[in-house]
């Protein structure tokens, strides 16, 4: 269960990363998490808005229900453009939806620009977090990933693969004709979409390629530029520890001056969305995906994002809602992978009380727990009246424990 | 004032010499307490999710400790249970006055060696090196730096601000291979401390330490009642 002893060494690091960072100040996620909670309690009602005003800015909307009919769509919308290289920015959207190897099967490569996600392609490895997604990969893996996709000559300089890597990615994005793009927001009140990110991949995707595919959870609206600043904010300092993300990329819909995308598709992705709404998981789904829980809990830092499952969201956020968006892959036990140590209840930007959605997750799974933990406590609550018998049956279950 | 010790199954099962200390220790400070028998305060159902037998532990507890004016516990985490779970739980149940009143008058022995007893009391002659590693509850982290801060000597006693260690119930029942993982590297930084001793708030983090530390060496573990309680560690002098 736990990772190999390279990749916790990198969770570690990562987590000292987020841990110097200074407390966040208290109003702000009271602040976010009024304006995620505005949108989720209309979510239908800003849907609509969304949608008429990004059509009127001339951008295609569609709706997928599943993961499926999203790859569907995307690799519909991608067929009709002709192309057969199609360039993608960083987004754990692509995870969910398994977009890489749909797009495969059906003679489509999915290049990642975000160096980040490049490196993972070409090492086959998968990602660890949602914004750190390559933070595992050393020095030495990459190398010799590096000069067998490239057929460079093998170095361990960090300058010098940079240099290359660089070179690389900026003669892919100078052809971009086609870009997928997993955004951040999307801004009900005028239809724009926006992706934050802090090397620029995404800013270069939008001014070069022609044509933008863009994916959105139907979670991820937002009512208006007021909340949108706000929710930068909030990303910005829980993903990077930084007041603002250092590019911030919109999408205002197909551009008639030389800059810009002449085509925009909009795909608004629900995969289990509605169903957790549904389930009471709205302060769940306040979640903006900065991955600042990830990197403060101790339980995620041994096991890293697979163990969550390759295509569902993982660390606290993930455990809550696992089990109700990927009912059919054996989730049902992921509330279960957390200590209650709370390192998740106040680093979190939208102010989503984790440890009470952890506790609230297990107590829907205890309903249908193996038969044997159903023994175990009703023994436990057979023998409380007795000190005499409960103090040698709890050394005795933890010897078993141990020896198992 | 009748004190209770409200001594922790996790104490009483694998840790009895901590029950022993804060007996003594109540006694040095001239305290009357009293340790009645008890088993469990329900958390690790609470945490199971599984409500009924988290009840049922929650009222046979009010039973027990009602009659007390003061409760003292030498763990952080059952506490919570009891002053933050407890009421909710028992809300609609005939206990749930007697649950509310009891949550209030449920202490850990820092909080309350710092209100009640003042740290002043407290003469440390341990010569080396103390560090501290807290509950990740982090709850009563206030008084219990208070505490170190005399006994170290130190105004900023080095603490690690440090990941869980891994003891959860439900962790080390569901997931035995992850709760050990989770305390290596703890124990490293530990290791790597150069401490002499390291203390902690809290049974259930000194007891999970120390299964996993027996095979790998390392600076003392110990809880800081066992220090206060142990004459060659700590002196306590009459009031003033």
């Amino acid at each position: 269960m736990p990772a190999d002893p390279s990749t916790r060494q990198a969770l570690y690091r990562l987590g000292q990363l987020v841990e110097r960072r200074p407390p966040l100040s208290p109003e702000l996620p009271s602040a976010a998490g009024e304006a995620r909670r505005r949108v989720l309690a209309e979510l239908e009602t800003y849907l609509h808005r969304f949608e008429a005003q990004a059509r009127a800015q001339g951008m295609q909307v569609w709706r997928a229900e599943d993961y499926q009919e999203a790859d569907r769509l995307v690799i519909e919308r991608i067929r009709a453009s002709g192309c057969t290289e199609v360039l993608r920015n960083h987004s754990p959207l692509f995870d969910e939806i398994a977009l890489d190897r749909a797009a495969a099967g059906n003679g489509v490569e999915l290049i990642p620009i975000h160096p980040g996600d490049h490196y993972l392609k070409l090492t086959g490895a998968p990602p660890l977090h949602p914004i750190w997604s390559s933070a595992h990969l050393g020095l030495r893996h990459l190398a010799t990933a590096m000069a067998r996709a490239w057929k460079v000559p093998p170095s361990f300089d960090p300058d010098l693969l940079a240099g290359t890597a660089r070179l690389r990615l900026r003669t892919l994005l100078l052809a971009a004709k086609v870009a997928v793009i997993g955004v951040h927001f999307a801004v009900a009140a005028d239809g724009r979409l926006v992706c934050l990110d802090n090397d620029g991949h995404n800013a270069h995707l939008i001014a070069l390629a022609g044509h933008l595919i863009c994916l959105v959870g139907i979670e991820q609206v937002v009512a208006d530029i007021a909340d949108l600043e706000l929710l930068i904010r909030a990303f910005s300092l829980g993903a990077w520890g930084q007041d603002q993300a250092h590019y911030v990329g919109i999408i205002a819909g197909p551009q008639r001056t030389a800059d810009g995308p002449q085509q925009v598709d909009v795909i608004l992705l629900d995969n289990g969305r509605r169903r957790a709404l549904a389930a009471g998981l709205t302060a769940a789904l306040a979640c903006i995906g900065c991955g600042a829980c990830h990197a403060v809990c101790p339980v995620y830092r041994q096991v890293g994002a697979m163990a969550y499952g390759r295509h569902a969201r993982s660390g606290p956020i993930g455990a809550v809602l696992n089990p109700v968006m990927w009912p059919e892959r054996r989730t049902q036990d992921q509330p279960y992978l957390s200590s209650g140590c709370r390192a998740c209840a106040t680093v979190c930007p939208v102010g989503i009380d984790l440890p009470e959605l952890l506790a609230r997750q297990r107590r829907h799974a205890a309903v249908s727990a193996s038969w044997e933990e159903r023994l175990v406590f009703w023994l436990w609550q057979r023998l409380l009246p007795y000190p005499r018998l409960f103090i040698p049956a709890l050394r005795l279950a933890f010897r078993l424990v141990r020896r198992a | 004032m009748r004190i209770a010790l409200f001594a922790t199954c996790t104490a009483q099962a694998f840790r009895p010499a901590l029950t022993a200390a804060g007996q003594k220790l109540a006694q040095a400070l001239g305290l009357t307490m009293v340790t009645p028998p008890q088993t469990c305060c329900g958390l690790p159902a609470w945490d199971a999710g599984r409500l009924e037998p988290a009840r049922v532990a929650a009222r046979q507890f009010v039973r027990v400790f009602a009659g007390y004016d003061l409760v003292l516990t030498p763990s952080p985490v059952c506490r919570r249970m009891v002053c933050e779970h407890m009421p909710v739980l028992l809300a609609t149940e005939p206990e749930a006055t007697a649950a509310t009143a009891l949550a209030a008058r449920v202490l850990t022995w820092p909080s309350f060696l710092v209100a009640h007893v003042g740290v002043e009391r407290f003469e440390p002659c341990f010569r080396g090196r103390i560090d501290y590693f807290p509950a990740c509850t982090g709850a009563e982290e206030a008084a219990t730096r208070l505490l170190l801060a005399r006994l170290t000597g130190d105004e900023q006693p080095a603490a690690f601000r440090q990941d869980c260690c891994g003891y959860g119930l439900n962790l080390v029942w569901r997931y035995p291979e992850l709760s050990r993982a989770m305390a290596e590297p703890v124990l490293m930084t530990l290791r790597l401390s150069g401490a002499a001793l390291v203390l902690t708030d809290d049974v259930g983090c000194l007891v999970h330490l120390l299964a996993q530390q027996r095979r790998r060496g390392g600076p003392v573990l110990r809880h800081l009642v066992e220090f206060l309680a142990d004459p060659d560690c700590c002196r306590i002098v009459p009031p003033r």
